[in-house]
């Protein structure tokens, strides 16, 4: 099972009470498609994904984001078991939505990018540990159902 | 060979132009040093890694991380050679310095997150896009002349 420090829980819970999840979850998925362009294939049916802007502009995107960000919170809520927390999510993606798992990593790649620049200086090394900890076991459990 | 469009290149410069080479250089390597823990193997010989307050008051860290980022300067300058420009240090990597290519990966990430830090939101996903390719040739360069 996973351990947790005080620090890391604290600063886990801080991030997340504090995100705006309409902004970090638009600005994560975005950033995705647009850094990583073959993750379009997933979302042939969003319309104009053509460049950056469209992409940054586009309302499914923006409504998707806002999805996937709210998925995190049952992570964020249960960190003393997110394995179980994600079992469905996981074979939902594998079974269902046929998600490529290394998909999930330039997501939380992209994530971060995002919390990094939005917090700064303030971002520190100690909190980029705790976050990219956290977003490795979210991964893991994520992984978890595929065959 | 890579092709970098105007735009691209453009942003390459702009960025590289506003980065403080002597802060972000040891920002960078100290977050590799507390994130991902195991890269510590390769520096023995820095003294004191034992904490992330004692990597980030690390001298030797610090003037590490100014060498490794005064040779980025190297690519920035060198846009359509870089695979070339890098050969001689390919190879010190892997035949002299015996260093897992995968971390060039760990290192390349970890000074997005600083120069997103640095930078907030105008670090947006076009510029994004544009420093990751960067790196990411870079990364490859770096990891050529490894068999």
């Amino acid at each position: 099972m996973v351990e947790w420090t005080e620090f890391e829980r604290t600063t886990i819970q801080d991030i997340f009470s504090k995100m705006n999840y309409d902004v970090v979850g638009q600005q994560s998925l975005a950033r995705c498609l647009v850094v990583y362009p073959w993750t379009q294939r997933y979302f042939g049916n969003f319309g104009n994904l053509y460049n950056a802007a469209a992409i940054m502009g586009n309302p499914m995107v923006a409504a998707h984001g806002r999805v996937v960000l709210h998925g995190l919170d049952k992570a964020v809520k249960n960190m003393d078991n997110i394995k179980a927390a994600y079992a469905e999510l996981s074979v939902l993606h594998s079974e269902k939505l046929h998600v490529d798992p290394d998909n999930f990593r330039l997501l939380g790649d992209c994530l971060t990018v995002v919390v990094a620049a939005q917090l700064g200086a303030a971002f520190t090394p100690e909190v980029q540990a705790a976050f990219q900890k956290f977003l490795a076991v979210v991964i893991s459990s994520l992984q978890r159902q595929y065959h | 060979m890579v092709e970098w469009s105007d735009s691209e290149r453009n942003t390459i410069a702009s960025v590289w132009g506003k980065i403080n080479v002597d802060e972000i250089g040891p920002q960078t390597l100290a977050r590799v040093l507390i994130v991902y823990p195991w890269t510590q193997r390769y520096f023995g010989s820095f003294g004191n890694l034992s904490s992330a307050s004692a990597i980030l008051g690390n001298p030797k860290v610090a003037n590490h991380g100014k060498t490794v980022l005064n040779a980025l300067d190297k690519a920035v300058k060198n846009l359509d050679g870089i695979k070339g420009t890098y050969s001689e240090l390919s190879q010190l990597h892997c035949d002299k310095l015996n260093v897992d290519p995968d971390n060039f990966r760990l290192l390349a990430d970890c000074l997005t997150i600083v120069v997103a830090t640095a930078f907030g939101s105008a670090f947006n996903p076009a510029v994004q896009a544009t420093w990751q390719k960067f790196l990411s040739v870079v990364v490859a360069a770096l990891s050529s002349r490894y068999f």
